[in-house]
Parts: C-alpha cells; sequence; structure tokens
C-alpha cells in the first residue's frame, strides 16, 4: 500500500532556546524563550545583555502562563449590551476581523471632525507604542492621546524635572561608586522602577560594599527594610523634608559644590528685582558677578575668573543677587527644621543628621579616573518616583529632592544621581546612530535633544489656546490633565475654551485606565464614555473594555511579536555606567495562537483601508530620527506606494540603525546587538557644557501668559498660579489641611514587585504568591494605631474618603507602618468578568482618589495620589 | 566527591519570590507546589522596626532526618550530600515531611490545573509541565528540590540562583575551601538554620546586615 | 507570627492508631488478665479477641492513608532507623502472634484452653509485641523532633495509659455485648478501666502544661485549648473520652458502662486526632527574625 500516512515517521524534535525581549514590565529584561515541540515551556534571563544581565523576576517566568492564559482574547467581538458603564455585562458576542475591521473603518470615516480621535496606550508595553499609533496619528489627523495612568501618577512632574535637571526621564543612583542614597518614595533596584533587574543587582553590589540607603517612606517598604534607616514621613510631604535639608546644608554646614553650582548651574546667575535673570543689554545674556574683578560679566564669558555665589551687587543701576545667594536666604527664612519636622513628622535631629552625612558622603572635591579621564566622586544621592511626585507638589518636590544632587555636584558624575536612561549616545561604531545628547540654549540651560513626549520639558511649551481635549496645550509644562476629562466639568471646560470639536473615536492600547487613573467611576461616566465609539487591542478583557469598549481587538502578547527595539531610547530599561549599550529587539517565539494579530499589522492594514498609508509611512520616517536620534538614510525610508508589513519596518530600522548587514533575519539570531559604552557618555556632565537651573526664573513668565489664557477663557482660577514662582516651594495637598476631622488617616498605594500595576493579577502564579504574601490582599495598618482604633489583625474595615467613596478589606497590623497611614498596594480588586482569578482579590487603591482642580498640581497638572480617609470595623463601629 | 551546598545572601535578597517561581517553572511543579519558599519575617517595634525575606528550599541536610524517619529506603543521600527521593520506592506514608524541619517536601496527589473554569483540554504549557511532572515524579510520592540534579547534569546553575536578580543565591562545593560558597560562609559568617536540631544544612545564610 | 500546624497526617492516621491502640491495648489487658487466675480466663479471651482484627483494619486504613500502597510492601525496608519500618515490623509480628493465639484459643481450635503453659508462652511474646505496639504508636510521634508538641517523653506514656484505658474498655463493651455476666472480674476491669482514665486525665493534664515551654507547642496547646482544635478536645477528647465514661461507668449499670466503654473508645480515637493536629513545626530562625514553615 502506497497511501501510508507518515505517522511512524519519528518526529523531529525540536528543543530551542530563542532569544527576545521580555513584556511583563516596562523593564524590558532579555530573555531566551524554551521551546520544545511548539511549545513555550520556559523563559529565562539572557546572560548575553546587559538589559536585565541574564536575570529574570517572577513576573517574566510566569509569562508562559500569559501566553498560553485561557482568559485570553483570542477572538474580535463586539458589544451588544448599548449600556456602558463601570461594571456592566457588554454581552461580547464573537465577529470575523472582516466585520470588526469594517466597522472600525465606517467609524473612523463618518466622523464629524477627525481631531476628536483619542489615542490612549498602557506604559507596560512602551516600547510597542512608539511607532504604529504615533504614526497613524500624524496620517489621520489628530493630537490628543493619553498613556494611561502614567503622567498622573508618575509622569508629570517626575519625568519633567527630571528632563530639566539631567536630560533623562528618571534618575537613579550610580551604584557602582555611590555610597550614600536618599530615597524618597521610590522602589528603585528593589522590584519596581527602571531597569529593575540590573539595578536590583546593581544595589545588592553596593549594599555589600557597605553603601547605605536613608529611606523615607510612610511605609517600611523592601527598600526600606534593606536599607540603612527607615524614616517614616507623612505622605506628600518630601519636599518640605528636602528644603529642610538644604537649609542645613547651605546655612548650618556652609559646604557645596562650588565647581560645580558656578560651572554647571544658574546660581551664579544674577536675578534684580523682578526677579528676572539681570540681563546684558547687547547680547541679552544674563549676567555673573566676576569676584576677582569685581564686575559683572554674561555666563559664558571666559574671562570670568571667579563667578560670584553670594554677596549683593548693583549692575546697570538695579540691585542683584546671584541667584544661589536668593535660594540660601530663601530656605533658611522658610524652611527651619522645627517648621519642617511639623510638617513632615520627621524629627528635626534626623533631618539635621541625614543632611550633615548627606554632605560628608558627597566627599566634595574627590575625583577618580576612569578609562583615563579624571572626573568628579561624588558618592551621595538623593532620588524619587511615584511616592514623592503623586502629589499636589509634584513638580517641586521632586525638583526639591534633586536639588539635594546638584548642591553637592552629584549629577551624571560617578557616585552621584545618574539620569537614566543615559541622555548621552553616540550611537553604534559602525552607523553612529543612535545619537542623542543634551546640549545649551541661549541662555545657557540645557535642553535634551529628543524627548518621548510630543513637547520636551525645557524650554517649556509656549502656552496657547487649547485645542486638546485634556487642554493641554494651554499649560507650559502639563503632560496630562486629568482634572479636566476625568471631571463632569468636562464639557463645561470644552465649551468654555471654545474647543471646537468633540471627542468621538477612542483608540485604546491596552491601557485599563478605569482603574489606573484614578475613580472609576468619575473617569468612566465624565470621560470614556463621552465617546461615540471605541476600539480597544488588549490580550484581556479587563474593566476598561467590559466597561466602555465596542469593538475589542486580539493583540497577540509581546512572545508573539515584532519589535525594532525595546531598549532605546533608553528611557526604561537601559543598564547605566561602564558596560555595554544594548540595542535588543523581540521577536515572536510561537506564532499568534487564534486569531490574536499583532496591533503594528492592524495598524497598517487600517491605515491602507482609510487610504492614508503613504502619510502613515512618511510619518514612520519622521518618528524614526525623534525616536532613536540620529537622521534616517534615505536608502531606508519607507517609500510612498509600497506594501510594507510591520516586519519590513523592523527590517529598515534595523539596518538603518545598525548596519547594512544588521537586518532582521541576522538580529533574530542573537535578539541583540551590543558595544561598549564610553565614560563620555555615561559620566557626561562635565564633557557637555550646558547648565541646569536652581533658579526657575522663566517659570513666573510662563504661568502669567498660561493665566492671560485661563482668564480670556473665564477661568482664571484654574490653577493656583502662586505654584509658577522662581524658588522651590512646598505647598500642601488638601490631605494635609484636614486636621481635626475625622478623616484621621492617609491612604497610599505602593507596587509589589511581582505585579504590573492592574495587568498581572490574573496570571495564576501571580496570584499563588499574592495568597502567600501578606502585603498583598491586606491593607497595612499601624499596630498601634490599630489597638488604638479596637481593630484586631485581619478584621475587614471600611476605608472611606472625605466624599464617601469606600473601598474594603481586610487590614493586617504592622509596626512597619507611619501611625497616620494605611497602605494599600498596588492596583487590585478586579471586577472584569474577563479576569475571573483576580476578581475581588486585594483592594482597589485608585478608587480613594480625588480629581479636581484641588486635587491638580498647579505647576505640572499631576494628580494627587495621597487621600485622607477615616476606617472603621464592616457592620459597624 | 564534594559535598554540594547553597548559599542564600540575606543581605542581598529583596524578597522578590523570583527563585519560588523560578523554580515552579524549572521543576513543572502543579498548582498549590512549591519546593523554593520565600516566607517574609518581621522584627522590632516601630519605627525601628525591620523586616526581611527568608528564602527557604531543601537544606541537603548532612544528617537528613527524612532519611532516617523513612522506612521504604526511598530517600537515599548521594555521594555529593543530596539527599534524593526514588519516586519509585516511596509509599508516600509522609513520615519524612513530619520529620523535616525546613518544610522542604511536599506531596502531589493529582494534577490540578490553573485554569480549573476553562473548558477543554489543558492548554499546551500545562499539559507538557504535567507529562514532564508524571514523568519525573507522578503522584502520592514524598518530592522535593534536588538542587536542579538535571539543569546540572546538562551543565547549568540551578535555576532559582540563575534567576535571582540580586544575585543572593549560590550554589558550590562546601568542601573545597576555595569555593565561592566555602570563602563566602567563612568571610561573611554564614549560618545554618536551626543547627540546634543536628541535621547540619548544606544550606547557609549570610546575615541580612 | 502565624504557626500552621501540619496537615497531612489527620483522621486516617488518627483512626490507625487509636485502632492499634484498641487492639493492642485490649490483647495486653487480655493475656494480664489471664495470667491472674482462671476466672479471669473468660474475659482474657475477649482481649485477644480484639487483637488481630483492629490491627488487620488499622493496617487497611493505614493502607489508604499513603500516597502509593502499591509499595507498601517496602514498609519494613529500613527498621534500622525509621519507626514507621519498626512499627511495621511489630505490627506484623502481633498480628502473626495474636491471630494464632486467637485460631488455637477462641476459633475454630480451642487447644489452648487446656494448654495453660503453652497459652501462656504465647501470651506473653504476644503481650511483648502488643506493648512494644503501644509504644512504637507513641515513639513514632516522638521522632518527628521538629514538632514539639510530639517531641516529648511525656506523650507516648499517655499513648500508653490511653492504649490500655481503651483496651480495657474495649473488653469491657465486648463482655457486655456478648452477654457476659456482670461478673467481679468484669466489674473490677471496668474499675481498672476507670482508674486508667483519670490516670490518662492526669497525664493530658501534664502534656499540655510541659508543652508550654516552647513557642510553637503552646501554639498547638493553644490551637488545641482554645483554637480550631478546642471543640474536638474539650468536646470529644475530655467530655466523651473522659468525664462521660468515668461518671457513666461509677453509675454501674450494665448499659451505663457499655455507654462509658464506648465513649472511652471513641475519647482515645478523638485524643490522637488532635495530637496529630495540633502539630506545629518548629519555626525557623535566622538571626532575629523568625518564619514559620509552610502549611505542610
Ligand atoms: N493603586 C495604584 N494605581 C496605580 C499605580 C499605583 O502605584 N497604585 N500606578 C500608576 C502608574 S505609575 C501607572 S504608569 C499606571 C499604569 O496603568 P496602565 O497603563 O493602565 O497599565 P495596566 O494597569 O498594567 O493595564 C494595562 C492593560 O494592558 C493590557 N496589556 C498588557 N500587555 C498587553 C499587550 O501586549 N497588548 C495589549 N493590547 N494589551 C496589553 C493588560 O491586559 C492590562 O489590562 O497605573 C497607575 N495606577
Ligand atoms: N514590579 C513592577 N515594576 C514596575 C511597575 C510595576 O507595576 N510593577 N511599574 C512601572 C511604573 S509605570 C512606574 S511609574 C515605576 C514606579 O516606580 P516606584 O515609584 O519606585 O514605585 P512604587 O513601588 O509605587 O514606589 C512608591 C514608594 O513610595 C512610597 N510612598 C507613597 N507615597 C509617598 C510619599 O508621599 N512620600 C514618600 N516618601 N513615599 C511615598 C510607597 O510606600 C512606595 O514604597 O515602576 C515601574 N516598574
Ligand atoms: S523586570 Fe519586567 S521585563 Fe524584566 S523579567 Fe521582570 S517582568 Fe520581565
Ligand atoms: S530571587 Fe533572590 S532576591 Fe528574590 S526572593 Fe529569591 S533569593 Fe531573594
Ligand atoms: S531539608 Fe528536609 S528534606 Fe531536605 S534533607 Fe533536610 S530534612 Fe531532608
Ligand atoms: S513518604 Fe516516601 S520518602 Fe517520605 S518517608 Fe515515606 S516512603 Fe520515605
Ligand atoms: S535548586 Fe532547583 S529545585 Fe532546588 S529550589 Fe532551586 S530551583 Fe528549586
Ligand atoms: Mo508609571
Amino acid at each position: 500500500m502506497s497511501t501510508t500516512t507518515t505517522t511512524n515517521e519519528p518526529r523531529v524534535k525540536e528543543d530551542v532556546w530563542i532569544p527576545t525581549s521580555c513584556g511583563g514590565c516596562y523593564a524590558q529584561c532579555g530573555v531566551l524563550v524554551h521551546r520544545v515541540d511548539g511549545t513555550v515551556v520556559g523563559i529565562e534571563g539572557n546572560p548575553d545583555t546587559p538589559a536585565g544581565s541574564g536575570r529574570i523576576c517572577a513576573k517574566g517566568t510566569a509569562q508562559v502562563m500569559t501566553l498560553y492564559d485561557r482568559h485570553r482574547i483570542n477572538y474580535p467581538v463586539k458589544r451588544t449590551n448599548p449600556e456602558k458603564g463601570v461594571g456592566v455585562d457588554p454581552k461580547w458576542e464573537r465577529i470575523s476581523w472582516e466585520e470588526a475591521m469594517d466597522t472600525i473603518v465606517e467609524k473612523l470615516q463618518g466622523m464629524d471632525d477627525r481631531r476628536g480621535a483619542y489615542f490612549q496606550a498602557t506604559t507596560v508595553q512602551t516600547s510597542e507604542i512608539r511607532f504604529a499609533v504615533p504614526a497613524f496619528m500624524k496620517a489621520f489627523g489628530f493630537k490628543n492621546y493619553w498613556v494611561s495612568g502614567g503622567g498622573l501618577w508618575c509622569g508629570n512632574g517626575a519625568h519633567f524635572m527630571n528632563g530639566i535637571m539631567h536630560a533623562a526621564w528618571s534618575i537613579i543612583p550610580d551604584w557602582h561608586h555611590n555610597n550614600y542614597t536618599l530615597y524618597f518614595g521610590c522602589s528603585k533596584g528593589h522590584g519596581a522602577g527602571h531597569a529593575a533587574l540590573q539595578t536590583a543587582q546593581w544595589v545588592a553590589d553596593a549594599r555589600a560594599r557597605g553603601m547605605k540607603a536613608v529611606v523615607f517612606d510612610p511605609f517600611l517598604s523592601t527598600q526600606a527594610s534593606k536599607g540603612h534607616e527607615w524614616v517614616p514621613i507623612r505622605v506628600g510631604t518630601d519636599g518640605a523634608a528636602a528644603l529642610g535639608m538644604i537649609n542645613v546644608i547651605l546655612n548650618e554646614v556652609g559646604e557645596w559644590d562650588d565647581k560645580y553650582l558656578k560651572l554647571r548651574t544658574n546660581a551664579p546667575y544674577l536675578i534684580g528685582p523682578d526677579e528676572h535673570y539681570v540681563r546684558d543689554p547687547e547680547t541679552n545674556k544674563p549676567l555673573v558677578w566676576d569676584a576677582e574683578e569685581e564686575r559683572a560679566k554674561t555666563f559664558d564669558d571666559d574671562s570670568v575668573k571667579d563667578f560670584a555665589l553670594l554677596g549683593t551687587y548693583e549692575v546697570n543701576g538695579v540691585t542683584c543677587h546671584p541667584s544661589f545667594q536668593l535660594l540660601k536666604d530663601h530656605v533658611k527664612k522658610n524652611y527651619p527644621l522645627d517648621k519642617v519636622e511639623k510638617i513632615t513628622s520627621v524629627p528635626a535631629e534626623t533631618l539635621r543628621q541625614i543632611a550633615r552625612d548627606f554632605v560628608k558622603h558627597a566627599q566634595i572635591g574627590s575625583t577618580i579616573v576612569i578609562d583615563g579621564k579624571e572626573l568628579p566622586l561624588r558618592p551621595s544621592a538623593a532620588i524619587f518616583f511615584r511616592g514623592s511626585q503623586g502629589h499636589v507638589n509634584s513638580g517641586w518636590n521632586c525638583l526639591e529632592i534633586d536639588m539635594l544632587n546638584h548642591i553637592v555636584g552629584a549629577a551624571d558624575v560617578p557616585g552621584g544621581a545618574m539620569g537614566h536612561g543615559p541622555p548621552v549616545c553616540h550611537g553604534h561604531p559602525t552607523t553612529g546612530k543612535p545619537e542623542t545628547t543634551p546640549y545649551a540654549c541661549p541662555d545657557g540651560l540645557m535642553e535634551v535633544k529628543g524627548w518621548v513626549y510630543d513637547h520636551k520639558p525645557y524650554p517649556l511649551r509656549e502656552p496657547k489656546a487649547p485645542v486638546r481635549l485634556d487642554l493641554q496645550d494651554m499649560f507650559p509644562c502639563s503632560v496630562y490633565n486629568a482634572f479636566t476629562i476625568c471631571t463632569d466639568r468636562w464639557e463645561e471646560y470644552l465649551e468654555d475654551f471654545k474647543i471646537p470639536y468633540k471627542p468621538e473615536v477612542m483608540i485604546n492600547f491596552g491601557s485599563n485606565s478605569v482603574m489606573t487613573m484614578a475613580n472609576a467611576e468619575d473617569v468612566t461616566e465624565n470621560f470614556l464614555k463621552k465617546f461615540k465609539f471605541v476600539f480597544s487591542f488588549n490580550i484581556y478583557q479587563n474593566e476598561f473594555t467590559e466597561a466602555v469598549a465596542d469593538i475589542v481587538l486580539p493583540d497577540a502578547c509581546f512572545l508573539e511579536r515584532y519589535t525594532p527595539c525595546v531598549t532605546f531610547p533608553s528611557t526604561f530599561s537601559h543598564p547605566t555606567g561602564m558596560d555595554h549599550w544594548v540595542w535588543q529587539i523581540r521577536q515572536p517565539v510561537v506564532e499568534a495562537l487564534f486569531e490574536r494579530r499583532d496591533f503594528n499589522e492592524v495598524m497598517i492594514d487600517l491605515a491602507k483601508r482609510l487610504g492614508i498609508q503613504d502619510t502613515y509611512y512618511d510619518a514612520i520616517n519622521n518618528l524614526i530620527p525623534i525616536r532613536y536620534g540620529g537622521e534616517m538614510s534615505e536608502r531606508y525610508k519607507l517609500k510612498p506606494g509600497g506594501e510594507y508589513t510591520w516586519t519590513d519596518i523592523v527590517d529598515a530600522v534595523l539596518r538603518d540603525r545598525l548596519g547594512d548587514e544588521m537586518g532582521l533575519d541576522e538580529l533574530k539570531k542573537t535578539g541583540l546587538e551590543k558595544w561598549p559604552t564610553k565614560v563620555e557618555e555615561m559620566y557626561w556632565r562635565w564633557f557637555q557644557p550646558a547648565r541646569v537651573p536652581i533658579y526657575f526664573e522663566y517659570f513666573k513668565e510662563f504661568g502669567e501668559k498660561s493665566r492671560k489664557i485661563a482668564k480670556q477663557f473665564g477661568h482664571e482660577h484654574i490653577m493656583d498660579w502662586s505654584f509658577y514662582k522662581p524658588l522651590a516651594e512646598w505647598f500642601p495637598c488638601p490631605s494635609h489641611e484636614m486636621e481635626g476631622t475625622d478623616f484621621d488617616l492617609w491612604a497610599f498605594s505602593w507596587r509589589p514587585s511581582f505585579h504590573t500595576q492592574s495587568s498581572t493579577q490574573n496570571n495564576p502564579w501571580l496570584d499563588e504568591l499574592s495568597m502567600q504574601d501578606p502585603y498583598v490582599y491586606l491593607m497595612q495598618l499601624n499596630a498601634e494605631t490599630g489597638r488604638k482604633k479596637g481593630l484586631k489583625d485581619k478584621d475587614v474595615v471600611i476605608v472611606e474618603n472625605s466624599i464617601g467613596r469606600k473601598i474594603e478589606g481586610p487590614i493586617r497590623l504592622v509596626e512597619g507602618m507611619h501611625p497616620e497611614h494605611i497602605g494599600i498596594a498596588g492596583c487590585h480588586g478586579h471586577w472584569a468578568r474577563g479576569t475571573p482569578l483576580s476578581k475581588g482579590k486585594g483592594q482597589f487603591y485608585d478608587d480613594l482618589i480625588i480629581v479636581d482642580e484641588a486635587h491638580t498640581d498647579s505647576l505640572t497638572q499631576g494628580t494627587d495620589a495621597c487621600v485622607k480617609v477615616k476606617i472603621y470595623k464592616k457592620n459597624g463601629r | 566527591m564534594a559535598r554540594y551546598g547553597f548559599v542564600v545572601d540575606l543581605k542581598r535578597c529583596y524578597g522578590c519570590y523570583s527563585c519560588q517561581v523560578a523554580c515552579k517553572a524549572a521543576n513543572n511543579t502543579p498548582m498549590g507546589i512549591d519546593w523554593a519558599w520565600c516566607r517574609p519575617s518581621e522584627t522590632g517595634k516601630y519605627p525601628s522596626a525591620t523586616r526581611q525575606m527568608i528564602p527557604l528550599l531543601c537544606q541537603q541536610c548532612a544528617n537528613p532526618p527524612c532519611m532516617e524517619v523513612c522506612p521504604t529506603g526511598a530517600t537515599t543521600q548521594d555521594e555529593n550530600g543530596i539527599v534524593h527521593v526514588d519516586p519509585d520506592k516511596c509509599m508516600g506514608c509522609k513520615y519524612c515531611i513530619m520529620a523535616c524541619p525546613y518544610g522542604a517536601r511536599q506531596t502531589v496527589s493529582g494534577w490540578k490545573t490553573y485554569f480549573p473554569d476553562a473548558e477543554g483540554d489543558l492548554d499546551p504549557f500545562e499539559a507538557y509541565a504535567k507529562k514532564e511532572w508524571e514523568k519525573t515524579w507522578g503522584y502520592g510520592v514524598a518530592t522535593k528540590c534536588d538542587f536542579c540534579h538535571d539543569r546540572r547534569a546538562e551543565g547549568k546553575l540551578p535555576a532559582c540562583v540563575e534567576a535571582c536578580p540580586a544575585k543572593a543565591r549560590y550554589f558550590g562545593d562546601l568542601d573545597d575551601p576555595t569555593s565561592e560558597v566555602s570563602v563566602l560562609i567563612r568571610r561573611e559568617r554564614g549560618f545554618q538554620l536551626n543547627p540546634e536540631l543536628g541535621t547540619d544544612p548544606s544550606c547557609y545564610y549570610l546575615p541580612p546586615r | 507570627m502565624m504557626f500552621k500546624a501540619q496537615t497531612k497526617w489527620r483522621w486516617g492516621v488518627a483512626a490507625y492508631l487509636a485502632l492499634v491502640a484498641l487492639g493492642a491495648g485490649a490483647y495486653l489487658v487480655g493475656v494480664l488478665a489471664d495470667m491472674r487466675g482462671p476466672e479471669w480466663a473468660s474475659l482474657a479471651k475477649l482481649g485477644v479477641v480484639f487483637g488481630f482484627p483492629c490491627c488487620a483494619l488499622g493496617g487497611l486504613v493505614k493502607l489508604t492513608q499513603l500516597g502509593k500502597p502499591s509499595v507498601a510492601w517496602r514498609a519494613w525496608m529500613r527498621p534500622g532507623t525509621s519507626w514507621i519500618a519498626r512499627g511495621s515490623l511489630i505490627l506484623v509480628a502481633f498480628m502473626l502472634v495474636s491471630f494464632i493465639h486467637f485460631v488455637l484459643w477462641v476459633w475454630p481450635s480451642h487447644v489452648l484452653t487446656d494448654a495453660i503453659e503453652a497459652r501462656f508462652v504465647l501470651g506473653f511474646i504476644g503481650g511483648l509485641c502488643a506493648l512494644a505496639l503501644i509504644l512504637y504508636s507513641g515513639i513514632l510521634l516522638t521522632a518527628a523532633r521538629p514538632i514539639a508538641f510530639w517531641s516529648t517523653a511525656v506523650l507516648p506514656v499517655l499513648f500508653f495509659l490511653s492504649a490500655l484505658a481503651s483496651g480495657t474498655l474495649g473488653i469491657v463493651l465486648l463482655g457486655i455485648l456478648t452477654g457476659e455476666e456482670f461478673s467481679w472480674p468484669l466489674t473490677r476491669l471496668m474499675q481498672g478501666g476507670i482508674a486508667l482514665l483519670v490516670f490518662q486525665g492526669i497525664t493530658l493534664a501534664i502534656y499540655l502544661q510541659s508543652s508550654h515551654r516552647v513557642p510553637e507547642a503552646r501554639a498547638s496547646v493553644s490551637l488545641v485549648l482554645a483554637g480550631e482544635l478546642a471543640g474536638l478536645f474539650w468536646f470529644g477528647v475530655v467530655g466523651v473520652g473522659l468525664v462521660l465514661p468515668i461518671v457513666l461507668g461509677l453509675v454501674g449499670t450494665p448499659v451505663s458502662t457499655a455507654v462509658a466503654a464506648a465513649c472511652g473508645i471513641l475519647g482515645s480515637f478523638f485524643l490522637r486526632q488532635v495530637v496529630l493536629a495540633g502539630g506545629i513545626h518548629a519555626p525557623l530562625r535566622a538571626g532575629s527574625f523568625e518564619v514559620a514553615l509552610p502549611i505542610v
């Protein structure tokens, strides 16, 4: 018989390890994925890459359960229940891709005004959202977008200030040389934060070396427990603590990095009585005082022998002071330690000692030779993130903490606070790309070259009559304004500010904004429901899709798709220090299962169906230099009329950036390309001439401009314009002004290392951990406070905020909590039908947050994430 | 012959559970079963309270009580000091579980899926894991960490050692005074858990501070 | 610190231990009685009756508790170190002897009725086996050193007294059920049983009291006295197992005596369950940090 099948033949045993990048959180570590006979059976760290340095975290390992999660979305579905809202059952009905795409095209083409389209994305898949949708926005013609949660929780203040001061997204200590770190509300090196796994190793190495960490946190967090000292602090008061310490350093210790302040900051710039720079009438350049020649010169005059930092001078008929003198006097007058103690609850003596230790450890004057270059060695650093930035004083808090670094010259030099990811890159040896470096503006202040947002942190955006739906364009430093869109006043705002179009179609990639922005009801009712049509790329049904999506498209997950690069821009995951640059790609380890499709392909498809593919290609060509630094060569630009797929684009990016031979096929073999970093790149501060402000001369002026616009539209008091001032200030949150009320506890939130925001709770392995770990599904309350309230361990309590919104859950009485606080982990308490495992576990902290003008940072429009609450036992007191 | 040992540096460990999940993945253990455990611990009073994760695994005791109590001869110690369970000889009396001071042993009565409410066959990964588990262990018997015997046979380090982001876990030969583990134990005051039990564990911990 | 008790040895193992204790206890009491004089012979016979079936049943129950009963035959491979292996050998030996004793004395043969010396020799060997079995059932737990609640010399004494008590009460119960006259030996036996219960109660108090020294054993005690096991302890072990049989036993009517005996036997089962379920492993200590074991 010749018709026998081949079943008797030995099947070819496949057993391979595929290099790619993890997408379990935004750290994007390099991993090796083990595939046996077509099934992914394990994920491990890739020892060849510095991104993750061969290690892997619990979330990363557990992603195999996400790939095959039986609750994943496998087919396009449409909503059949016309009702939308929190907790509503959308009654999904499976549809074909054809039907889904036809509907989407029809809705987009039928828009009244294309500007009413809106793009929203998750921060988890940071490297995925850089091309497909922004290019589509450009091609289709709209500007409204946001990256959910980020911005209001983690972006407005922190990234803005880091951009100004370090040309970077974030700051981390140079753990390779650091001896003393002050943590203000961040977990860097302890599971969350940037470059999570590399930093975990560096900080452990540093600790083993004897590095000391002093951790300001209301909670005995992981980093506090690993630190040398835990300093319990009231939430939202970090800026005041920092200003108090600056006062100690400038007025008691009297030690600072003279050279750094003189040459790398605007500390010597002369300030007139109008609070502005005293400028040279001829060149309009800011003036400084040359103490040796006893006359004013322009700041960049090479003949300046000694920049005066202190004193009072007469220049062109006005009395003026170096800005440093003003800062010194300001903190002396306004931030004496007894006052700071009252604000922060940290004893004055503790602050004094820490300030002294900080200066001492900075070893001002010491140097180190790295690769033959002599550099300042400043092994002290003060770092911050989500904890200190999520307040009304968002922007200033971050600056005030960072100012500690600049006063002792510990910025982007060995041992100090480093811009992360590294903002200076000279590019791959063969192509010189990606290339990026900060430079000086005419006033001498540092400007970044490329930035992730559509506006740089400096110079500030010129406030304009708003055209965006969140009014972002009328504010000079804002990234995102939740206080507009998430309140019931949104339509009023749109009307008052004469926005000429309405919200119409929302494209959502991942983002679970119903859970991750703030109060779910308000976000849904006031914002999301205002869109006539919402389609969403997701891997799971979540609270967002079930509340408002009309069509949900099954996205390929990160193990099923391509990304040209996850490590540039070096924002989230790139190592810092004398290691390697790494260009790391993502490739599918299995073909997308079921009917899942890579959303990049779908967006290209959409552009083609809408007939806008040529402008789409053009937008891609323009985005590549912005994203990766360095012009694109003609050869690899996408050509009009071409029929490109996503892999064609990935291939073009790779060849253009890494060299003609380094196409996708080549990169797939190793998953990455690396080359050594240089000392000029990593410790760049003294290799470039720009200065950074300690005195924000331009804020007031921009505040004025913004205020004018607000006034013009009848909303003069939309913000507290006193925030726009040149000298750092601490402003209280509404929660700090509720003394004497029933609301006697501050609530705040923090991240467990083995969860990613609201993404991972349905992963069964991680859920199993959450049940074991007593910090995740239980709320932490100080034991003594609990006893005073007659509460016992595991009591179920109601946590209620001042506007009557409540969450509930069991408490755990612990010693590691500030007595005035209750700490609530992560972003849990899911209710989506599509994620049954995570349903009802843990608490939904965000529901307590209040979003309105009063809970908004007037400077950056960041949202206040702390809140005053009262707690009581469920079923009566 | 070597005496294989393990060092967990508590000073480096920040309690991320990566070891626990890496172990689960590498050994295809079913739902609820872990051979590497992380146990959080707290001590002290506010404001000088502190906490520390204590990662646990089979301590490969030199005098293993689990072996002493095992009636069947299923539990043995190899020439490198690693304690093994032979699933073919074990009758599942669980006496070793009572006698092991370190909670290192688990029994599995049957495969439990992580997606109990989903319909149809197991997903490809769980199907693979189940097959592997049945090939190496089966059900009803005592199971535990063997310092990743199979991985080491392939020349790799234990999965939990390779995963640990903080490099808090070390594997090596305690009999060799120049090995990394020996040096660490000597230099950094390594200690064993509950030495009074006389088990002489091959796992050492380095102090948290 | 959250202590969690072991979960693997529960009702099944308790039933096994109680059955073995009943069988061996009754047998031992039986042969001891037999040696006291001919008037005890009929009660002694009842004791022998208990030996084999109780142990066989216990063994079967134990089999169901094994994860892999198909290799149960390996149970005695390591008597050099393992108390289960030793216990298995003792159990087999006891079952063998008590079976022969039964077959030759009770049914179908009665050859031992008159071969008194042979009966005593057999009884002596069997009694030693029974004693060993009873002691093993306590030492078995004592050998689990990390569980402080078990790892104490008082426990084998407690189990020994309880085995003798339940054995005695077993004979009494069977005696009443099989219509044995309310003879003076039976009354005396019942009095002995009550005395044993009283001793058992005192030993129990000492046991719990002495367990107070170690933190995890203290946790066991509070689990037993006031925690999850309090119901079973106060109602089952103390109420049903001690107070009721003592009180009813003192009443002295056949019915009350029968109920008292049944209660006492049940109590020995509850006692073993309480001891097993109260077993908590010692915490692990790393400097000033302590962790409880994961649930085992
Ligand atoms: N309580 C509390 N809330 C917080 C924070 C906090 O600390 N505490 N932190 C805040 C911060 S800083 C941020 S940045 C935000 C983040 O908030 P979000 O950006 O909304 O992030 P996630 O909650 O992780 O939600 C992401 C969604 O994307 C989906 N997803 C994951 N991978 C993919 C993919 O590959 N493709 C697609 N299409 N979808 C995918 C997931 O299923 C998940 O539902 O959360 C904020 N919310
Ligand atoms: N594992 C994991 N890693 C992540 C993420 C994740 O979800 N999971 N998300 C990523 C994202 S989007 C971001 S933005 C980063 C965030 O990174 P981090 O900012 O480092 O994140 P958190 O762990 O939320 O750290 C906040 C800390 O601040 C404390 N805190 C809260 N309020 C205050 C305050 O007012 N003052 C002070 N001093 N402390 C306060 C909290 O107790 C907590 O310890 O992490 C990123 N990395
Ligand atoms: S840190 Fe983030 S990217 Fe890295 S392995 Fe863990 S989940 Fe993946
Ligand atoms: S992986 Fe390392 S750092 Fe994380 S819990 Fe385990 S030993 Fe500790
Ligand atoms: S830790 Fe437990 S299982 Fe491991 S060798 Fe020691 S006694 Fe045996
Ligand atoms: S369960 Fe198996 S390995 Fe453990 S003591 Fe019993 S027979 Fe030995
Ligand atoms: S050595 Fe292997 S088996 Fe043992 S705990 Fe680590 S990963 Fe698990
Ligand atoms: Mo974020």
